[in-house]
């Protein structure tokens, strides 16, 4: 997946009449490492990707090519789908589809998504029908009031010995039988629309991660918004806390309830974004989907809820002095937690989203990923630079540290990681902060081991890497201790 | 005699239409919508042929069945379980249990007459 970024910028390079020897001298390089890293053989990263993006005039995005790389990372999932083996698929060929032809290897990732989606979706109806009492009850008494219908209908139809009496009797229960028969059957197709409902589509989580990637300058135009709402005063969050609190401790206050501060302060900064910057970021949200076409409406409001999310912690968290602290305490997520309320999911977030390729550095933070997690496991959010969590976008791979008893007794958890493709990871996974549901969300962040050399976590690059794959069965890791499948490919 | 024949289904109308077919064949036909007044009434006064529901309110059909079969005086009472229930597990499980005739609904009223008629005792009751 790191493949695309030397072609990209072997080809802006000649786009613009450079030869490598020119391009080297601008970046500081020899001409060799150069064509080294056009020809994908080193990854550049850190200060000398910015100099290449100046000189080639690409932002990092795309000179990254994150987005890109995402895609290519579906495709793969599409040449490996068991189904599609026939066609004799080669995942290498992904990254020239990518480069010569973006709008069909977006349209066969999309269709691959959707394909799976319903397939998922009919798993998970077959499972309800085999397992679910609810249902099975539904179905058997559809079945017995179909069998009172049919019994009476026989009896109206073939018997000339009813009596007047009788024949109205049936009559009664024929047509009340009919609409039982109807009520059950409205309620059993109500209720598969609420199974299908229940899922949300992979692609909407999918699109909106794209459109956020895509468009870098989303997370500066958000900062802008919340710093607005600051300057006004109204957004003095530790004043609102207080009328909060003191609301709480009235006497129209439910009886012992406890609402710690970080969920306070959630919640009066999700006030004040709504209050204030709901039509903004409605507009923004709307700017953005122009270009990718036939949207469902899911997309939009799911785009806009992450802005408003974002917003809020903004208020919270403001940038600049989220960024002074976390270089302070060397992006201790733990100590930095606990400076904001042992909020670690507004940590999480406002790393993942306030990253740079050049930190860590004074004023800038190490480029990081986050993934929200539920109690059971699975996948709320993604954010940041998605590459450095795992594709697909489920934590199948039981090193990753989520779920680490440590985490559980501690509250935080870190482990240095190794990916198939030599990416190294340093993952943090923690606790905290207000509560959904009445459980507490996992969240893992994950930063580029050479990054966490800058940071508090540089002593777990003395430690031995653990292995992390898709899942055991994609996975090449082949000496894991972890694994519980074979192989796929190569057993 | 008339072959007497117990009908325990929690549905009113399939009860309705059932004694009304039955009894046209020359039954004489009770009824029965709960589990456990059935287990009741069929200890004390058992009949000559039992229709059977599989699903019932407190205790189900397949349980009846089997105190039914544990019991000497009763193993060999003929049993027709009707059932929504019609896949191969519950087959086995209705004929693990010791049923007679076993008919998943939704069934023709020709078929369930035929079925009772088979396992009624010849020449009516016991």
């Amino acid at each position: 997946m790191q493949t695309l970024m030397g072609f990209r910028i072997r080809e802006r390079r000649r786009e613009l009449g450079l030869t490598q020897t020119e391009l080297a001298k601008r970046v500081g390089v020899s001409p060799s490492y150069l064509n080294l890293i056009e020809k994908n053989k080193r990854r550049a990263a850190g200060r000398l990707l910015g100099e290449i993006g100046r000189a080639l005039s690409l932002s990092i995005d795309a000179l990254d090519g994150s987005a890109e790389r995402r895609l290519q990372a579906r495709l793969l999932e599409l040449a490996r789908d068991p189904d599609l083996s026939e066609a004799g698929l080669d995942g290498d060929e992904s990254a020239e589809l990518i480069a010569r032809f973006p709008a069909f290897a977006r349209a066969a990732a999309r269709a691959h998504a959707l394909y799976r989606a319903g397939i998922e979706d009919l798993r998970l109806m077959s499972d309800r029908l085999a397992h679910d009492p609810v249902l099975a009850e539904r179905v058997h008494a559809m079945l017995t009031e179909i069998t009172a219908l049919r019994s009476t209908a026989e009896i109206l139809a073939g018997a000339d010995d009813v009596s007047p009496t009788q024949r109205r009797r049936f009559e009664t229960i024929m047509r009340e039988q009919a609409v039982r028969l109807s009520d059950t059957g409205a309620g059993l197709a109500r209720y598969f629309d609420e199974t299908i409902e229940s899922r949300r589509p992979p692609s909407t989580e999918d699109d909106v991660e794209e459109i956020l990637a895509r468009h870098a300058d989303l997370t500066d135009r958000v900062e802008r918004e919340a710093d607005a709402v600051r300057a006004t005063g109204d957004a003095d969050l530790d004043a609102l806390d207080r009328a909060a609190r003191a609301q709480l401790s009235g006497p129209d206050a439910p009886p012992g309830r406890q609402i710690d501060r970080a969920s306070r302060l959630d919640r009066a900064a999700t006030e004040q974004v709504e209050r204030h910057l709901a039509p903004a970021l409605t507009a923004l949200a709307q700017s953005r989907l122009h270009d990718a076409d036939g949207q469902p409406a899911e997309t939009r409001q799911r785009l806009e809820a992450e802005l408003s999310r974002r917003a809020a912690d903004a208020l919270r968290a403001p940038r600049d002095a989220f960024l002074a602290l976390g270089g302070a305490l060397e992006w201790d997520l733990a100590a930095l937690a606990r400076a904001y309320d042992g909020d670690a999911g507004l940590i999480a977030r406002r790393l993942a989203v306030l990253g740079a390729p050049q930190g860590p550095a004074p004023g800038v933070a190490p480029l990081a990923a986050h993934a929200e997690l539920d109690a059971s496991g699975a996948v709320l959010v993604r954010r940041g630079d998605l590459d450095l969590l795992p594709q697909p976008r489920q934590f199948e791979c039981p090193n990753w540290p989520a779920f680490a008893r440590a985490l559980h007794r501690e509250g935080v958890a870190a482990q240095r990681l190794a990916a198939a493709d030599g990416l190294e990871i340093v993952a943090i996974a923690q606790t905290g902060g207000p509560r959904h549901g009445g459980t507490d969300r996992i969240h893992l962040t994950a930063i580029d081991a050479r990054a966490a050399a800058g940071t508090a976590y540089r002593s777990l690059l003395s430690t031995d890497p653990a292995p992390v794959g898709p899942t055991c069965r994609l996975c090449a890791h082949r000496d894991c201790a972890a694994r519980r499948s074979p192989p796929a490919i190569g057993n | 005699m008339t072959a007497r024949v117990l009908i325990v289904e929690d549905e009113e109308h399939i009860v309705e239409a059932l004694t009304f077919l039955l009894a046209r064949e020359g039954f004489e036909v009770r009824a029965r919508g709960d589990g456990a007044a059935a287990v009741e009434m069929i200890f004390r006064d058992p009949p000559d042929v039992l229709v059977l529901d599989a699903m019932l309110p407190s205790v189900d059909g397949f349980e009846i069945l089997r105190r039914l079969r544990g019991d000497p005086g009763l193993e060999t009472l003929p049993v027709l379980m009707l059932t929504a229930k019609g896949q191969k597990r519950d087959r086995a499980v209705a004929e693990a249990s010791g049923v007679s005739l076993f008919m998943t609904k939704p069934f023709s009223n020709d078929e369930v007459v035929e079925a009772v008629k088979r396992l009624a005792p010849p020449h009516g009751g016991a």
